[in-house]
């Protein structure tokens, strides 16, 4: 059928809408169905599958054709399309598109639908073997008729002739047992006699009732079976691999119908329809149910998931029926990335959200959530006139931190770990007051989660000294430690797989069985002290195969093996042990080669130093001798200078000397003149003196000019050569400075190069010390990883390898299940529901939002109270708790906040608090709030009516909130509530003795239960006849009674 | 349904047959209630609503530790001596049932019972037993079946003022709801109607309270309710209203006082 989705709304279905909406709340109608679409109204159809390949003589294989519509919507219109087989001879097709192959061979299919047309080929082979598999054939069809259940053939000890492994756990044993002839279950001559048959039609008279008819499809299975000779089949048969179901998720609308096909695959890469022979169930009926024979139909706006099984193979298909968009989906300003979610979500299924909640309606709310006691009168005043944006969230931020949070979510806690002094848990008192205390102080703390988890499991001593200890009192043995442990922080029941393994789920014993290994170890003994245990571990423990005997390696939920684990750790280890020694390789060859450079450098600027040296020490040689060579050339200079000036001294002494000689020479000659023979003669002898006189005076200044000449010719030579000298000198010791200077340069050059090749050395010999610690710690760890893996199973506390894994970032069940819970106790439904029932089978209602929570909840190192204002302050909580006209069929998808009646711990202690008279609890002061029991032994008749849990498992459906007479009794007329009404120090008889005006009585009768203001309709009915002075106690009882007994003041809203 | 837990203890001492019989038979007093809660169980619609059991009402005394079936009602004579008990048996005024000697009185009317010496069970543990016993399931892991008298509850609904299955003193661990949820929970009178102090809980007006007055406290309720209207449809609150109904009833009703109180 096809359907037209989206209709324009006219007035008149706006109407028709909104008057179903009052009867049926939006369940879809009977006779309403969807205008039908012809096939023009489609751009195009699809044929699933396109290509098969069938093996054997019960190859029957149907399709399905999907039309898409204008606006990409599918539909089933199988039932409206011509099917043609191209091939007649090949295979026929009947008018339903089921094709049955005719030939070995390939051959092809058309479809047409109006105007379009698709395809689907066909390649068949065997089609002669009539052979069948047992087990892949005939017990999953018995397995789907519920044969093998445990109370029916299933059993232990079977029922009547037959008995079945549980769960088809052996069908080569199942297969013996139906074909045994003394059974005489099967008859090969005379096939439809066969017990088996008639006993599952119930011709003959059978417990499990009718299960099939002739003609049924699992009747022909096994009848054709039997007529072929019922056989197990061979051992090289290929086997069921997987189940696959078209489509894997579609969105539809109330009305419509989708026929699923399911497939078999075979490992030879054949496939079977099986169809009709495979088992559905579909999580919400009212959403979509489903038929034996596949057919589906929606029934009312939602989600659901249909999950098919068959062979202990399971797949599923998700059905969405969004409710049509009547009107815009609204524009809402969000708090937070989970508003996104949620809202994303609703957005899909156009529901619509309620508005946000009134400020009383969350004051009332939150308090209860966060620490499950109402707010007083003055409270509520008080936060009901503060005009601040911000109240809500400093007064989520002010609860969190009181100390009743912790007194509150203990009793939750509680329920999760059992803590009880008497049955069941039996940890008597100082053991459950010193685990209660452990619990109350964790949570006063916001102590981390990881850590929290980790102290429990790990826990050992006297279990009247250490509080998480007594969490080995209360599991029984292994896997009752191990399967508290999943229910507690993993979210998963292992208790199903405590025996057998489940039909279809994903856990199995060797799961349990696996978890329970890690708990293997734990003992306990007794000591002196009455009824004292200490917890223990032993050096080695192991869990054996109920039924194989075999002992069980742990493993971790979802299937690592511990050891695979240590495998890998050797591996890792291993891998950084190598990382190590190259590390370390490189870190000898870089020493070395620096240490070879800055030998290298050392010995050649050594070498170039010692040159220079030389050099410069032959230059100062020149030098010197240079200087010596001027020195003495200008000595010699000065010596022909002086030598040169003595001649010229001579000279000028000469030249006196001739001067006066010829003076004298004159003189005489004059005195010749004038003189006497006598005198005369003396003159002429002074003449002749003169003369010689002047004569020798020539001779000498002759002489000395002679000398001086000389002299001064040798001067005249000298001169050049001191020149010479002197300059060369000069030049030398300018040579000499130059290499000096660049003998400094270069050593300097020398030393700060020689320092940077040694920074490098130093450097490179760190790294590589550092780099042989590496190897010596790597080596370390690879031989611990090593024995870690040699004796894993028998030395080592195993628990704590199992809090590492439950505590790992990745784990993808811890932070997933703790985010979980949180949500669940406070909006009232897990997103995945129940809150610790994670399996494959129930599947999150929002998993981008659970996702979210918990990558939120590890980033914040496992911050509980963060966790919890996260959802408080976002605007999902904070809803209205009223529906809409769009919303009300809602009941998973947090469009409106649910009602939740109030637990029996916090409706107790309302009803002291309302009425101001606390409950005595045995062995506890007076003034203990219900809130504030350690444990469940306290009698109280009013807790247990109202859904107080024995604490008999850690599941959280114990405590229910189910509706029942004793409690509708017990708010009218029981004791508990009269005497607290009546009582003069309560509230009515204060009100009463007061001088307040009733109507100033009433508004705090109606602050103190309900958390506000009375109406002016309410006052209007409270005051139709005036209260008398004289009435004043009764009618403040009266409607302290009647507040108290309110959906509102019974229900969180 | 009326379930009655004695125990071998005697604390319950001076329970007469004649006191329960007289609770028990007030079952088939009873006034036809719409059966709001069948509405809830609507996978139960089908098995429930057509075939009225012929029964009218149904005893189980619980008799932990009594006197055992070879001592009563089953005394084996064709038996080996090691698989007999020490009493004889005697004949009955039915035809080829024979009972203890020590029941002579219930020997002369056999005609009007029926013993079933089929019933059995497969356990040596008690706890297991009981639970075999009172919901006809063996105990699986983590899985508490309903009774058999929360069965008949949910698929028979109340008949009458008084509720369908009613425990006295209180329900054996094993004759609550299970997993069908408390509301299918017997109702327990808390107290032995012997005991001269005997109330049944909350059944009885507390002191000062009159059937007036609380009819005006039930008039403000209805007008004051308010969360109620707001919520219409919803199931929980029209389950809780309905038991408030009853409630009333119960309290109010003279039958109430007829079935629990011996001296009237």
């Amino acid at each position: 059928m096809n359907f037209l989705r989206r209709i324009n709304p006219s007035p008149l279905r706006v109407m028709l809408s909104a008057a179903v909406l009052l009867v049926a709340s939006r369940v879809a109608r009977a006779g309403d169905e969807p205008a039908k679409l012809n096939s023009a109204q489609f751009r195009e159809i699809r044929v699933t599958p396109t290509q098969m390949t069938l093996s054997g003589a019960r190859s029957v294989h149907g399709l399905r054709v999907t039309g898409i519509d204008q606006d990409g919507g599918l539909h089933d219109v199988t039932a409206d399309c011509q099917f043609t087989g191209v091939n007649a001879d090949m295979a026929s097709v009947s008018a339903d598109g089921l094709i049955t192959p005719l030939r070995n061979g390939q051959t092809e299919v058309s479809v047409t639908y109006g105007s379009h047309t698709a395809k689907a080929t066909i390649e068949t082979r065997n089609l002669e073997s009539t052979a069948y598999n047992f087990r892949n054939d005939v017990l999953p069809v018995l397995e789907n008729l519920g044969c093998n259940q445990m109370g029916c053939h299933g059993s232990p000890k079977g029922k009547e002739r037959l008995q079945l492994s549980l769960f088809s756990a052996d069908p080569h044993q199942d297969f013996v047992q139906i074909t045994d002839a003394k059974k005489e279950l099967i008859s090969v001559q005379k096939p439809e006699e066969s017990w088996l048959l008639l006993k599952a039609t119930c011709t003959e008279d059978h417990g499990g009732g009718d299960l099939t008819a002739e003609g049924d499809p699992a009747y022909n299975l096994l009848l054709d079976w039997i007529r072929n000779g019922a056989a197990e089949g061979q051992s090289g048969d290929a086997s069921l691999e997987r189940i696959e179901v078209f489509p894997h998720e579609r969105t539809m609308i109330p009305g419509e119908t989708q026929r699923l096909l399911v497939q078999a695959w075979f490992s030879d890469g054949s496939v079977r329809d099986i169809t009709e022979l495979a088992s559905y169930r579909s999580s919400e009926t009212t959403v979509a149910s489903i038929d034996k024979r596949g057919l589906l139909t929606v029934g009312a706006y939602g989600e659901t998931s249909v999950l098919v099984r068959f062979g202990g193979l399971v797949s599923s298909c998700l059905i969405t029926a969004a409710q049509p968009a009547d009107v815009p989906f609204p524009e809402i300003a969000l708090h937070s990335k989970i508003d996104e979610l949620v809202y994303a979500k609703l957005k899909s299924l156009n529901i619509i959200p309620s508005d946000v909640s009134s400020d009383e309606q969350f004051l009332r709310r939150v308090y209860l959530d966060v620490i499950g006691v109402l707010p007083t009168a003055d409270e509520a005043r008080e936060f009901l006139s503060d005009a601040r944006p911000d109240k809500r969230s400093r007064l989520i931020d002010s609860l969190l931190d009181r100390p009743e949070f912790a007194d509150f979510y203990a009793i939750r806690w509680g329920d999760i770990l059992q803590i009880n002094r008497d049955e069941p848990a039996r940890l008597q008192d100082k053991g459950m007051w010193v685990y209660y205390r452990w619990l109350w102080d964790s949570l006063d703390q916001n102590k981390p989660m990881d850590q929290f988890v980790r102290e429990l499991l790990t826990a050992r001593g006297s279990a009247y000294e250490s509080g998480p200890a007594n969490f080995f009192r209360v599991g029984e043995g292994p896997q009752g430690m191990a399967e508290h442990a999943s229910t507690a922080f993993l979210g998963v029941r292992l208790d199903c797989a405590h025996c057998h393994n489940h039909p279809f789920e994903q856990f199995t014993l060797d799961d349990n069985l696996g978890m329970a290994a890690f708990f293997s170890q734990v003992r306990s003994k007794r000591t002196r002290e009455q009824d004292e245990e200490i917890i223990y571990t032993l050096d080695s423990g192991s869990v054996s195969h109920p039924d194989t005997k075999q002992r069980s390696s742990p493993m971790f939920l979802g299937g690592a093996q511990i050891a695979a684990v240590e495998k890998q750790a050797v591996e890792t280890a291993a891998a950084e042990k190598n990382r190590a020694d190259g590390a370390v390789a490189a870190a000898t060859k870089s020493v070395e080669s620096a240490t070879k450079q800055l030998t290298a450098y050392q010995k050649s600027s050594a070498e170039k130093i010692k040159q220079a040296k030389q050099l410069a020490s032959s230059s100062e040689q020149q030098a010197i001798a240079a200087r010596k060579m001027a020195e003495s050339a200008e000595k010699a200079l000065a010596e022909a200078q002086s030598v040169a000036d003595e001649c010229e001294r001579h000279c000028k002494q000469a030249r006196s000397d001739l001067a006066e000689a010829e003076k004298a020479v004159v003189a005489a000659e004059a005195l010749i003149a004038v003189s006497d023979a006598e005198s005369s003669k003396a003159a002429v002898k002074a003449q002749e003196e003169a003369a010689e006189r002047m004569a020798s005076a020539t001779a000498a200044m002759e002489a000395a000019t002679a000398e001086l000449a000389a002299a001064e010719r040798v001067v005249k030579e000298r001169l050049p050569t001191a020149r010479t000298a002197s300059r060369d000198s000069a030049i030398a010791r300018q040579q000499m400075e130059q290499q000096k200077s660049e003998l400094d340069t270069l050593s300097q050059r020398s030393q700060k190069k020689s320092a940077e090749l040694n920074i490098v050395l130093t450097a490179a010999s760190q790294s590589l010390a550092e780099a042989k610690k590496t190897v010596s710690r790597c080596d370390a760890a690879h031989r611990s990883a090593v024995a870690a893996l040699t004796v894993r199973e028998t030395t080592g506390d195993l628990r704590s390898e199992l809090v590492d894994w439950i505590v790992a970032p990745d784990n993808p069940y811890f932070a997933r299940s703790m985010s979980n819970r949180v949500w669940a106790w406070l909006l009232g439904r897990g997103i995945v529901n129940e809150p610790d029932d994670f399996r494959s089978t129930n599947p999150a209602s929002n998993p981008e939002l659970l996702d979210h929570l918990a990558a939120s909840f590890v980033q914040s190192g496992f911050d509980m109270k963060s966790l919890f204002r996260s959802i408080l302050n976002s605007r999902t909580y904070q809803l209205s708790s009223e529906p809409n006209e769009w919303n009300d069929a809602d009941s998973i998808h947090n469009s409106y906040y649910h009602l939740k009646r109030l637990t029996a711990e916090q409706l107790a202690e309302a009803v002291c608090q309302v009425t101001g008279i606390p409950e005595k609890y045995s062995g506890l002061p007076l003034g203990t709030r219900a809130t504030q029991l350690p444990d469940v032994s306290m009698r109280s008749e009013f807790l247990d009516l109202f859904g107080r849990p024995k604490r008999a498992t850690p599941v959280e459906s114990e405590r229910t909130c189910d509706t029942h007479i004793g409690q509708s009794l017990q708010m009218i007329s029981s004791d508990f509530i009269s005497r607290k009404l009546r009582d003069s120090k309560g509230l009515a008889g204060q009100l009463a003795a007061s001088d307040l005006s009733p109507q100033q009585a009433v508004e705090e009768l109606y602050l103190t239960t309900l958390s506000r203001f009375p109406t002016k309709e309410e006052c209007d009915l409270i005051f139709a006849s005036p209260i008398e002075p004289s009435q004043r106690r009764e009618k403040f009882e009266d409607l302290l009674w009647v507040l108290m007994n309110t959906k509102e003041f019974l229900f969180n809203h | 349904m009326l379930h009655i837990n004695m125990n071998s203890q005697g604390r319950r001492s001076g329970m007469a047959r004649r006191d329960f019989v007289r609770v028990g038979a007030l079952s088939t007093l009873g006034l036809s209630l719409p059966d709001l809660l069948r509405s809830r169980a609507s996978a139960a619609d089908s098995v429930g609503s057509g075939t009225a059991p012929k029964a009218k009402s149904c005893i189980v005394l619980w008799m932990s530790g009594g006197p055992s079936h070879m001592d009563t009602f089953d005394l084996k004579p064709e038996a080996p001596s090691s698989h007999r008990g020490t009493f004889n048996p005697i004949a009955t005024n039915a035809d080829g049932l024979q009972i203890c000697e020590h029941l002579p009185n219930l020997a002369k009317q056999a005609d009007k019972f029926s013993i079933m010496r089929s019933v059995t069970h497969p356990s040596p543990s008690h706890d297991i037993a009981s639970h075999i016993m009172l919901t006809g399931n063996v105990p699986a892991r983590g899985t508490v079946n309903p009774s058999f008298g929360s069965v008949v509850f949910r698929e028979r609904g109340y008949t009458e003022a008084l509720p369908p299955y009613i425990a006295v003193p209180n329900g054996h661990r094993y004759s609550a709801a299970g997993f069908m949820g408390g509301t299918y929970k017997p109702f327990s009178i808390g107290s032995d109607p012997n005991a001269k102090d005997f109330q049944v809980r909350s059944l009885k007006l507390p002191d000062g309270m009159t059937v007036d007055r609380l009819q005006d406290r039930r008039r403000w309720l209805t007008g004051l309710d308010t969360l109620k209207r707001r919520m219409d449809g919803d199931a929980e609150l029209t389950v809780l209203d309905e038991f408030y109904e009853r409630s009333y009833d119960m309290i109010t009703s003279p039958d109430t006082s007829k079935a629990f109180y011996l001296s009237q």
